[in-house]
């Protein structure tokens, strides 16, 4: 389909209407070649403009399946549930001695103070021991005694310590605002998503900023190590990581521009092509501003792709153009030319990677949406900047006369690789390859079946397990009782009937139902707090620790409850079920036994709705992601299918092109299962871009091999043709794809790590795919010249 | 043929049809429905346990009774009810008894097997209530009888404080039953008592086949909480409570002798020691022995917390358990005491000895096993 100029070579200048007519588009575009240059130059600064104020944005609400059944449960009770989820904890340690010690104290508070200062933070939940809503409690012989914890005549004495430590102790707050081995204290930062006094959300990035500068670095010294721990740090540290992307990008550019260098050995072309590619990625860019789309750490991989297919395409434009200049054309009538013969191919190619694209819209969530609509649109546009400014700038600019002279040495050169590749023509070979392929694929199936859906790693999984983030999270799970794998089950009630003693002990039994699940560390709700303040008005007894059936005594016990725990108005009460892991099964084994419980227990009063919590949404996201992998292969295969069969108008074709193209999923799913990489938001794009660019390399393949077989030459004949027409271009395009994506390898972000390691093998194994198998494949099925069109001999 | 498959179909669809409909759920009521089958029942909040056997019976929430021990696995019993279960006392390899929250009194006669709820809350109600219209009557006959003025009027004042407790009685109806059970002990397969919330004292002498409100037995008209049945040696009974509550039986509950408290906080619990030193123990670490007699001396032990159980170990040793995992060792013969913390933290209900220098704590942590340190150390 490509590099077709070689089929009508121009003879002479000005006979350019004698080698095919030209089209409507064609004049349109070099009758007016400085309008349009002035039309794209306006476009392009016009866009460039908008496209400089995109902002990557982390949005909770566009990571998650929106429209799954948990995840409206959740967003029915976001707001009453904001008061457990959305909060950062810091924790402030000591390496010397421990928490009793004046300066720590004093240091302490002043964390604990700038920490309050800080826009978004809810001041009156804040919870530290240097808080005054942190109070021990005490029976007496008279009754309850308490205070603050931090003693009223607090001076940093010996005695006032000595005091301290004792009010910690009686304050139950080990565990919880104090490390188990007293060497920390932790300061609970509950946040505002929406400012309650300018309405404006909350601008994570700039808060993990705040965070960075006010805090960690303004507080921590030789002796003194703080951690923060919390949604909103792991937003504001993905935006970080994502900002690095714009490094990888440069470095993207430079690698290419190099092999673009390499490629044709001419500078100037090899400037355009770039130039013409980056003009695509701020289209792209400036476009998903205006439409209101953002940019997501997801989403970013497509300006990399849309630089990659850009450059692959632009190639196929300059080496037409220069192959023109050798043969003897003019600047103008070489690019008319390079245009006229690629225009209807390149199209055809872009089409089926902005269709294969738009199949991941199958996947409810938000950021691959964004993601699809972004490479769609990425894809639409270098139609415009490739195949329709790019070979106007050539007309101005020309070729230089080193890549002429370059292209008039390689042009009919015979290289020894495509000598090599030929033999999967013959029989003996194609058996081999195709055994081969085949076996591997058996191992494949197989190592796929350990493939895990969702994410695997513990702490934050979007980042490194080595970041700060992870080792900070690591620190406050070692050192304090809590989990930061939280699941929650939302029990909905009429209202006000919230704490009844028919729904209190239902819940309660659910939440010892919920305790005995494998996997589940501990469960936290109203009921749990009821029991405990019944000992507690009970002179602490134990054996008073049991839900009342008297509502008045219920509303006793649950005076002391912590906010959060039952909503407004007592219609919603949380069940906050702490897990030792997310991972799949055991959010899957966490969901049916949800379930269980309540086909097992039904009630008319009590609804245990699914799920909030990161782990609730993870499940939600776990269930979409298993649902939506099937349905987005059927689609892309389907799509893919379908346009090879409408191209080619033949079964066999179809299986030559796609059955390699399912090697290489499998073998990608098999790679995941042995690195340990989920199916998961990130990675399950990646098999469907894999595969919606992978089959460009099928189509200029067989396309050109069909141009041969048509013509009567023997299969080995006719892929060496191929070869000799497209090998270099394949070759070419699968290189700077890899090279584009492989840059995310070092990404800070671990899903852009995994994105980025899984495209660049499905580039190149769909590349070593295509050259060996589909001569193989082509063998086996026996295709062969074609008998009518074959000249007799 | 066909006309039968025809009708099956029909019943079958018509059953079909009546099972969709919407089925109204039955109210979920923890006093009545069996104990959840759990794999971490050691794990959940355990209250007391007594010795049977080389096993033990342990009891706690949600209806939880376990036999077994620390060098074996423990057995989940099947028990009719989810309430928390309070207490546990074995009358012989056989027959042992549980109490519970909402009034519940379970007994098992196959070494705790299997168990059957003998009493319910429901039952306690109306047991308590026609006790209260017994008293009634008495009052009102000693009322008609009297010549007396003054006494008149003291009766008629002690009917007045009658009608208004069968007043609350009659509310307590309809909300259900509240009172928890806190103990209970069996002398033998005949004769037990159990004792609760609000001074509630209950004794059978038939094996449970009936119950009578004992409440009276003791002086308690303010109806202090009754925490805890300890036997002595020759079937004699101590019973302490709320407010420094402290009344001893040699009659197996017959009749009881009020004795001097040496406190006026809740007591928790009581021990004997080997030498028949009869030791009580409550709120904010307080701690009395009475060597003989009942002239009670404190006990110094260094802690704040309440002090919740306790056991009188073989070699002497004295082993109080209480809040925040606090653990006192008192060697009797010195009144040496060794304050220590266990490791979990977390409140202890009840200990009972294992092999040598193990002990079993039972507690919001669950089941734990802990090695003392050993004899003077």
């Amino acid at each position: 389909m490509q590099d077709s100029n070689k089929a009508n070579p121009p003879k002479a200048n000005g006979q350019v209407e004698t080698y095919g007519k030209a089209s409507f588009a064609e004049n349109m575009l070099f009758r007016y070649r400085m309008f349009w240059v002035v039309v794209f130059a306006a476009i392009t600064a016009f866009l460039l403009y908008h496209a400089a104020q995109v902002r990557p944005d982390a949005s909770l609400q566009k990571m998650i399946p929106a429209n799954h059944e948990f995840v409206q449960n959740y967003f029915k009770y976001g707001d009453d549930l904001s008061a457990l989820g959305n909060a950062i904890r810091v924790s402030v340690e000591t390496t010397e001695g421990d928490i009793f010690d004046p300066e720590y104290q004093d240091l302490l508070r002043q964390v604990t103070d700038e920490l309050s200062f800080l826009n978004g933070v809810n001041r009156s939940g804040m919870r530290s021991i240097w808080t005054p809503n942190v109070r021990w409690s005490e029976v007496t012989e008279d009754g309850f005694v308490g205070g603050p914890v931090i003693p009223q005549n607090y001076d940093g004495s010996e005695e006032s310590l000595a005091q301290l430590r004792q009010n910690i102790l009686r304050s139950g707050t080990v565990g919880d605002l104090v490390a188990n081995n007293f060497r920390s204290a932790l300061i609970y930062v509950p946040l505002n998503e929406i400012d309650p006094e300018t309405g404006e959300a909350l601008d994570y990035h700039q808060f993990s900023q705040r965070i960075e500068s006010e805090i960690r670095n303004k507080f921590e010294s030789e002796n003194i190590n703080i951690q923060v721990v919390g949604f909103a740090k792991v937003v504001g540290d993905l935006i970080d990581g994502a900002l690095l992307v714009g490094v990888f990008f440069i470095i993207a550019m430079v690698i290419t521009f190099g092999m673009l260098f390499w490629y044709s050995r001419c500078l100037r072309s090899s400037a355009v092509v770039l130039l013409c590619s980056v003009i695509a990625v701020i289209w792209q860019l400036g476009i998903i501003k205006l439409i209101g789309s953002g940019i997501n750490p997801y989403s970013m991989l497509v300006p990399f792709l849309v630089f990659a297919i850009g450059v692959s395409h632009g190639v196929q434009i300059i080496n037409a153009v220069v192959a023109n200049h050798a043969d003897g054309a003019n600047k103008i009538d070489a690019s008319r030319l390079a245009f006229r013969g690629l225009y209807i191919a390149g199209l055809t190619a872009l089409v089926s990677d902005a269709v294969g694209f738009t199949t991941l819209m199958v996947i409810d969530i938000a950021v691959i949406k964004e993601l699809a609509i972004a490479a769609s649109i990425g894809v639409a546009v270098i139609v415009l900047t490739n195949l329709g400014l790019l070979p106007i700038l050539t007309s101005y600019l020309g070729v230089s006369k080193g890549g002429v002279a370059y292209m008039k040495r390689v042009q009919g050169e015979d290289h020894p690789i495509f000598q090599l590749f030929d033999r999967f023509t013959q029989r003996k070979w194609a058996f081999g390859a195709v055994g081969v392929a085949v076996l591997m694929s058996i191992w494949g199936v197989y190592q796929a079946q350990n493939l895990q859906i969702g994410d695997l790693d513990s702490g934050a999984p979007e980042l490194r397990a080595d970041s700060r983030y992870n080792l900070d999270n690591a620190f406050q799970v070692a050192n304090y009782s809590a989990s930061t794998d939280i699941f929650v089950v939302m029990a909905e009630t009429a209202p006000g009937e919230c704490i009844a003693y028919e729904n209190l002990a239902l819940i309660d039994r659910f939440q010892w139902h919920m305790e005995n699940v494998p996997g589940v560390q501990a469960v936290r709700s109203i009921v749990y707090v009821s029991k405990l303040g019944m000992a507690g008005t009970n002179e602490g007894n134990l054996k008073w620790s049991s839900v009342n059936r008297d509502n008045f005594i219920i509303n006793a016990s649950i005076s002391q409850a912590p906010s959060g725990l039952i909503n407004n108005d007592c219609s919603m009460a949380p069940i906050i079920i702490y897990l030792n892991d997310h991972k799949a099964d055991t959010l899957n084994r966490v969901v049916d036994e949800v379930r269980g419980f309540s086909e097992q227990y039904p009630s008319d009063s009590v609804n245990f709705l699914l799920a909030a919590g990161n782990s609730g949404i993870e499940a939600a996201t776990n269930v979409v992601i298993e649902d939506a992998q099937f349905r987005m292969l059927v689609w892309v295969y389907g799509v893919v299918i379908v346009l090879c069969f409408i191209t080619f108008r033949s079964i066999r074709t179809v299986l030559c092109i796609v059955l390699p193209l399912m090697f290489t999923t499998i073998m990608s799913q098999a790679l995941m299962s042995m690195l340990g990489i989920g199916v998961k938001v990130a990675t399950l794009p990646v098999i469907a871009l894999g595969v919606g660019i992978g089959v460009d390399y099928g189509i200029y393949i067989y396309s050109k091999m069909r141009e041969a077989l048509n013509k009567g030459e023997n299969l080995t004949e006719s892929y060496l043709f191929a070869l000799s027409k497209t090998g270099k271009a394949v070759g070419f395009t699968g290189l700077t794809l890899a090279i584009g994506v492989a840059t995310w390898i070092w990404s800070p972000i671990k899903f852009q790590a995994d994105m980025g390691l899984l495209l660049t093998f499905m580039f190149i194994w769909n590349m070593l795919g295509a050259l060996i198998l589909i001569p193989a494949l082509a063998c086996l099925f026996k295709v062969g010249p074609k008998q009518q069109t074959k000249p007799t001999t | 043929m066909k006309r039968i498959a025809l009708a099956g179909m029909v019943s079958a669809l018509l059953t079909g049809a009546a099972l969709s409909q919407p089925v109204v759920a039955e109210t979920y009521d923890p006093l009545f429905t069996a104990a959840p089958n759990a794999p971490r029942a050691t794990q959940g909040l355990l209250l007391g346990a007594e010795k049977i056997g080389q096993n033990f019976v342990v009891v706690g929430d949600y209806g939880t009774i376990l036999i077994g021990s620390p060098a074996s696995e423990w057995q989940q019993s099947n028990v009719p009810t989810s309430i928390l279960l309070t207490s546990v006392s074995v009358i012989d390899d056989n027959y042992m008894w549980a109490a519970g929250h909402q009034g519940v009194l379970l007994q098992s006669t196959n070494g705790g097997e299997d168990w059957r709820m003998v009493l319910d809350g429901h039952e306690l109600l109306e047991l308590e209530y026609s006790w209260l219209q017994e008293k009634e009557a008495e009052l009102a006959a000693a009322i008609e009888d009297t010549e007396d003025e003054y006494e008149r009027e003291e009766l008629e004042y002690a009917l007045d404080e009658l009608s208004f407790q069968m007043g609350g009685a009659e509310i307590q109806f309809e909300v259900g039953p509240t009172k928890p059970l806190l103990d209970v002990h069996f002398f033998n397969r005949d004769v037990g008592m159990a004792v609760g919330a609000f001074g509630t004292i209950l004794r059978t002498t038939d094996g449970g086949a009936s119950w009578q409100v004992a409440n009276d037995a003791i002086d308690n008209v303010i109806g202090y909480h009754i925490n805890k049945l300890v036997a002595g040696p020759n079937d004699s009974l101590i019973l302490i409570g709320e407010a420094g509550l402290l009344a001893r039986s040699d009659d197996m509950g017959e009749t009881f002798e009020m004795l001097d408290s040496p406190y006026h906080g809740s007591l928790f619990g009581a021990l004997f020691d080997d030498n028949g030193g009869l030791w009580v123990y409550g709120l904010r670490g307080n701690v009395f022995v009475a060597e003989d007699g009942y002239n009670f001396t404190p006990v110094d032990v260094d802690t704040r917390y309440n002090l919740n159980g306790g056991v009188a170990l073989a070699d002497g040793r004295i082993v109080l358990v209480g809040h925040a995992g606090v653990m006192a060792v008192i060697e009797p013969d010195t009144m040496q005491v060794n304050v220590f913390n266990h490791p979990s933290g977390s409140p202890i209900s009840d200990i009972q000895q294992g092999i040598g220098n193990e002990v079993i704590l039972l507690g919001r942590a669950g089941l734990q096993t802990f090695a003392l340190p050993a004899t003077g150390q």
